[in-house]
This record gives C-alpha cells, sequence and structure tokens, in this order.
C-alpha cells in the first residue's frame, strides 16, 4: 500500500519542511482529539456517581464537595 | 510491656512512620479505586491508559529485542517482526500521549494541587524522546548512520558532545536500553501515583464566565 523504504516525500513551502507520512500522523493525532471531544462515551448509559458526592444507599447525599474551591 | 508501649516503640521506627505516610498518603481504596466520578465518561479521558498500554508493549518488545542482542533482527525474521513490533508500538506510544498532552493541557490539568502529575509527565514526555532518538541511532543501518552523524552536529554545538556522543553506539544503545527506559519507566510509575494521590482532574465549567472564575481563582486573582 505504502512503500516505507523508499525515499521520503517532502512538503516545502519556505521555510515549513515535512515529511507526508509526519503530516498525515500529526492531521490524524488532530482528528483523534477532535472526536474524542465531540463523541459521547458509550459508559454514559451506566449509572454514574456524581464527582465530589458521598451518596448513602438509600440515595441520600452524606457530603457534597462540589461547591468548594478545593480542586481549582 | 503493653500493648500501647509496644506500638508507641513501633511508630518510633523509619519504616513505621514510611508505612503510615504511605498509608496515609494512597490508601488502598485510592490505590485501587472501583469508583470513579461521572466525568471519566469521555474518550478524551482514555488516552492515559491507552499510553501505557502502547508503553507495555514497547517494554516487552524492547527486552526481547535487547536479550537477543542489536543486530539480531537484521538476520531474522522474527527479528524483524519484534523489532516491528517495537518501532510500531513506539509510534502509538507518541501518538496517544501526545494527544494525552492535548486534553491535559486545555484543561489546565495542574489545577488543584496536580502541579507535581503535570511534571512528572513533561518529565517522562521529554525521557521518551531521548529514548526515542537513542533508539534511532541504535539500529546499525543506513538510517541511524544518517541521523546519528547529523545529531553529533547539533548536539556538538551545545557542548553536551564530550558526555553524549550519538556516533558512540555502546554509549547509545546503553541510554537505549538500560538508562532512559528505566527512567521513563519510574518516572511513569510516579505520574500514576500522583494521580492517585490527587484525583483525576476534572472538566473545566462549560460556560465562559465560570471558566475565568477558574483562572481568576487559580492565579489568586480572587474576587
Amino acid at each position: 500500500m505504502v512503500n516505507l523504504n523508499g525515499n521520503s516525500k517532502v512538503l516545502h513551502y519556505g521555510w515549513f519542511l515535512i515529511t507526508y507520512s509526519n503530516l498525515m500522523v500529526i492531521v490524524l493525532m488532530f482528528l483523534v482529539f477532535i472526536i474524542a471531544i465531540a463523541l459521547p462515551s458509550p459508559t454514559r448509559k451506566h449509572k454514574i456517581i456524581e464527582p465530589n458526592k458521598e451518596v448513602a444507599k438509600d440515595g441520600q447525599v452524606i457530603s457534597d464537595t462540589s461547591a468548594g474551591g478545593d480542586d481549582l | 510491656m503493653t500493648r500501647s508501649e509496644k506500638d508507641d516503640n513501633l511508630s518510633d521506627q523509619w519504616t513505621a512512620k514510611v508505612r503510615t505516610l504511605v498509608v496515609e498518603k494512597l490508601p488502598p481504596e485510592k490505590l485501587l479505586p472501583d469508583t470513579q466520578p461521572a466525568y471519566l465518561t469521555s474518550w478524551a479521558y482514555t488516552f492515559g491508559i491507552l499510553t501505557i498500554s502502547a508503553l507495555s508493549v514497547v517494554i516487552i518488545s524492547g527486552t526481547v529485542l535487547a536479550l537477543s542482542g542489536p543486530s539480531w533482527w537484521h538476520v531474522s525474521s522474527i527479528g524483524r517482526f519484534v523489532n516491528s513490533l517495537h518501532l510500531w508500538s513506539v509510534e502509538l506510544f507518541f501518538f496517544f500521549m501526545v494527544i494525552h498532552l492535548w486534553t491535559k493541557f486545555f484543561m489546565a490539568a495542574w489545577r488543584g494541587g496536580r502541579t507535581l502529575t503535570w511534571m512528572t509527565g513533561v518529565i517522562a514526555f521529554l525521557a521518551s524522546i531521548g529514548a526515542a532518538f537513542t533508539g534511532y541511532v541504535s539500529q546499525l543501518n543506513f538510517d541511524s548512520q544518517w541521523i546519528s552523524t547529523q545529531a553529533k552536529d547539533g548536539l556538538n554545538s551545545t557542548g553536551v558532545g564530550a558526555y553524549f556522543n550519538p556516533l558512540n553506539f555502546g554509549q547509545m544503545l546503553a541510554f537505549h536500553i538500560a538508562i532512559l527506559p528505566a527512567t521513563v519507566v519510574i518516572i511513569v510509575v510516579l505520574h500514576i501515583l500522583m494521580v492517585r494521590v490527587k484525583g483525576i482532574v476534572p472538566p473545566l465549567p462549560k460556560k465562559r464566565n465560570e471558566i475565568l472564575d477558574v483562572a481568576n481563582e487559580y492565579s489568586g486573582d480572587k474576587k
């Protein structure tokens, strides 16, 4: 598919110089980064525990530190 | 001697003090938690473990290559396979590590006393670049000869050539298979322990003014 043993092809524009393979990897990283942020996780459907809240078995909130500034 | 006297004597020992400190900072339920905050249910939080997974393959394949000698992969089909495994796992390691860095950078992951977590990540990243570079110049092929002669000129201009010489194959191999991998693994373990101690960083608030509040609070400019 791609000959990895041959000479690399480069994109050269003024001071900008990069091989197409490296450029492809960087573009792919950007895409994966954006998709990871945009795409909802399948684990969202599971029951989730609210951050900074300690909940008893009957569902009553024992402690809630979410308003505190400790994490900021 | 009563039980309490015995306990008092024991608590004076440095081992007891270290144990108390470790358990205090990192109790078992924090070291190996069975629940995590809700904000973790996002793809953005998966790149750390993906990086560690790739690093595991790098270390295993690298150990096989190191035990078989630096020229084995040139003359054996299995060697070439293990070498390819090593190369592509390194590619994935850097791929995931850079995305992990971006996600943590844009959520200001050094918040909440997580400076050491952030800094161990930075050091692991820099040590990984060194490990990858010394790997490139240890390949024993034309590629490595070209890279080492080019790097030699660059490094000599900084004055480190007497201590770090890319044309010295033995030195590069020692850095690549012993010093730098050990550094990376130790720093990564510390990084994970810091994540466990301080917890996984929560995302920034969605609203712009709330983000500004966080930024002001972090910079000490509290209202």
